[in-house]
């Protein structure tokens, strides 16, 4: 097989990927092939237990598949070393969880700042990261007397945007998200997708992007729609 | 590169600051427990200490046949009874052996107010040594010349408020009973001595025919019975003593010690026995010292215990911080950062329990140390030495060590719940 032009290197690829939980009698999980380039926006549904979840963990490396292979950037998680993993994912991934994305305790900014603390090249990137906190802050509409304010003191939109500042920090080519806007009315929720994939684009990164909300799918380039046990890949 | 990130450290102390209340308690017991390894460290010096400095330049304390620690007991720290006592005819052979440079006689058996009466001549003060080789000082008056003077102990006289002048009673045996006391004959006090530490504080000190001439009128612990004998009248009689409890004995040359106390064991006319002070108390430390082990081992458990609840309470929480572990994870946190983030916790917790624990102590010391001093006669010196540097060292290492186990424990629940702890 030959390339005629030099394709780039998906962001994340996964192939025959199938997981199954020990002892039980269907697989949890089953992709055949699934690429997502860099700067495209894949949006993952399926219903609860369809695996969702778990295909995020095995996707950022911290779950290992029973069978099959994923790779991010290129490089399969299956060949590095766990300490490799963890720097990979730190420097490649950003996430943003359903709720609860904040550590308490740290203001906004020191939440945001979290990823430079972990991975040097997030922090390299980012340039001054303090600098780009406040940007992203700022972008991601927060207003500034709330970025020195404990995260616990925030509201949950509030909490979210930080959240979302923090994965964007140090332009990571993958931000994954799950859910992130289930708690979130209506008109917080098209806000937040519209920062959101903006600051995606501005940065970058791809975005996985997991809801069960189909109203959502107009903004996304690719659709996977999981059904236990199987799934298939559509395109939007 | 500063990234302006906050640095493992920060993020363990904002954490275990958002936990600050249980976290309070844990600490709060670390530090108590300190507190006690370190009070009973010092109380076991110091007290070991003035034990063993409570008679000095002594060579040899004769008495009656008996065990050279009970000889000790009540010769020095006037606790317990003779069984038997020493002729004067035996205690003037004694001091007139050329080897002997001189020999305080010690008579005992009343006592003032719980406090215990001797009875001695002035060869007490001349040649009673304590501590590195002092010698007793008068703070207040003269030593005791007349029959009916009597010379207090520095504790004898604060405690019940004595002044120079004033008249007391003395009673026979340990004074349970009213009808024991001596009143017909009371002492004067023309002497009160400088505190010494030592057990001489708490005594009351009079002549050997002070002694005497409360005794005149009494056989075998009870007064006779239609016969009584006034103070004026006693001081009429002979007041040469018929025997004393024990002696102490300093000598020329301490090459002599050996032979002397053979010789006095080997004593004709009646059983006696010379024991070597320092022997002696070493012999009574080691029955002592149990006793100071066992609270050394307690004040260990109070220590184990209390890390012990570190642990618990660490790992109780944990369950709670699932969270906050898996948010670390997704910025990046390897699963050895977020052990190291609790074992930091640990020791973080254990170094502030151990820091108030020493304050605790210094504290205590200084505006304590007078009271002990005033109410147990313990004298507790603020010194910091090699025992308190291994002891503070000790709980910071078990602190640290005892933290590894929620630190495995977050480190096993950050690999097992990755992403996705259970909400």
């Amino acid at each position: 097989m030959t390339l005629l032009a030099p394709v780039p290197s998906p962001v994340l690829e996964l192939r025959e990927l199938r997981h199954c939980w020990p002892g039980a009698a269907h697989c949890a999980l089953s992709v055949d092939a699934l690429r997502l380039q860099p700067g495209q926006r894949l949006l993952l549904r399926g219903s609860s237990g369809s695996g969702k979840s778990t295909l995020l963990s095995i996707a950022a490396g911290v779950l290992m598949p029973s069978s099959g292979h994923v790779l991010l950037q290129g490089q399969d998680w299956r060949g590095l070393a766990p300490g490799q993993r963890d720097a990979l994912r730190a420097r490649s991934i950003g996430y943003i969880f359903q709720q609860f994305n904040l550590l308490p305790y740290l203001s906004a900014l020191d939440n945001v700042l979290l990823p430079c603390r972990f991975s040097s090249e997030r922090a390299q990137a980012a340039g001054d990261p303090a600098q780009e906190a406040r940007r992203l802050l700022a972008a991601l509409d927060l207003a500034t007397p709330l970025w020195t304010r404990p995260a616990r003191q925030l509201s949950v939109g509030q909490q979210q945007r930080v959240a979302a500042a923090r994965a964007l920090i140090g332009s990571p080519a993958l931000v994954m998200a799950d859910e992130p806007t289930s708690s979130l009315d209506e008109a917080r929720r098209d806000a937040f997708m519209q920062l959101l994939l903006a600051q995606c684009e501005a940065a970058g990164s791809s975005l996985l992007f997991v809801t069960h909300d189909e109203r959502l799918s107009r903004h996304f380039d690719q659709m996977l729609v999981l059904d236990a046990p199987g799934a298939k890949e559509a395109g939007a | 590169m500063n990234t302006g990130a906050l640095s493992l450290f920060a993020l363990a102390c904002k954490s275990a600051w958002s936990r600050r209340f249980g976290l309070t308690i844990v600490a709060l017991s670390v530090a108590l427990s300190t507190f006690l390894l370190l009070g009973l460290e010092r109380l076991r010096q110091d007290v070991r200490q003035q034990f063993s400095q409570s008679v000095s330049g002594t060579d040899l304390i004769v008495g009656a046949r008996t065990g050279s620690v009970q000889l000790l007991l009540y010769s020095v720290f006037r606790i317990g009874n003779a069984t038997q006592n020493i002729r004067w005819s035996s205690a003037q052979a004694i001091a007139s052996d050329p080897s002997v440079a001189w020999t305080i006689p010690i008579s005992l058996g009343d006592s003032h107010r719980g406090f215990p009466v001797v009875g001695t001549t002035q060869a007490y003060f001349a040649h009673f040594r304590y501590g590195e080789r002092q010698g007793l000082v008068l703070d207040q008056g003269r030593a005791f010349t007349g029959v009916f003077d009597t010379v207090l102990g520095a504790e004898v006289a604060e405690r019940l408020g004595y002044r120079l002048g004033q008249r007391i009673t003395l009673s026979h045996g340990s004074g349970e009973f009213s009808a024991n006391e001596h009143d017909d004959k009371p002492f004067e006090v023309v002497g009160i001595l400088a505190r010494t530490g030592t057990p001489v504080d708490r005594s009351v000190h009079i002549g050997l025919d002070g002694m005497e001439a409360i005794h005149l009128d009494w056989v075998a612990g009870a007064r006779i019975s239609g016969l009584s004998v006034t103070a004026g009248q006693a001081l009429q009689q002979d007041l040469t003593p018929r025997s004393v409890t024990a002696l102490l004995v300093g000598l020329k040359s301490r090459a002599a010690v050996f032979g002397l106390q053979r010789s006095v064991g080997q004593y004709a006319s009646e059983p006696l026995m010379a024991v070597l002070p320092g022997v002696a108390l070493d012999e009574l430390w080691q029955a002592v010292g149990l006793s100071e082990r066992v609270l050394m081992l307690m004040s260990a458990l109070v220590a184990a215990v209390s890390l012990t609840g570190l642990v618990a309470v660490v790992i109780t929480g944990l369950e709670q911080r699932r969270r906050e572990l898996a948010v670390l994870r997704a910025v990046g946190a390897s699963p050895q950062r977020v052990f190291a983030l609790l074992v930091l916790e640990g020791g973080l917790l254990t170094s502030i329990g151990a820091f108030l624990g020493i304050l605790l102590w210094i504290l205590v010391i200084v505006v304590l140390g007078p009271w002990l001093q005033w109410a147990f006669g313990l004298e507790l010196r603020l010194s910091w030495g090699w025992p308190e540097t291994a002891l503070a060292g000790a709980i910071f290492c078990a602190g640290c060590l005892a933290s590894v186990l929620p630190g495995w424990r977050a480190y096993r629940l950050s690999l097992l719940d990755g992403l996705q702890p259970p909400t």
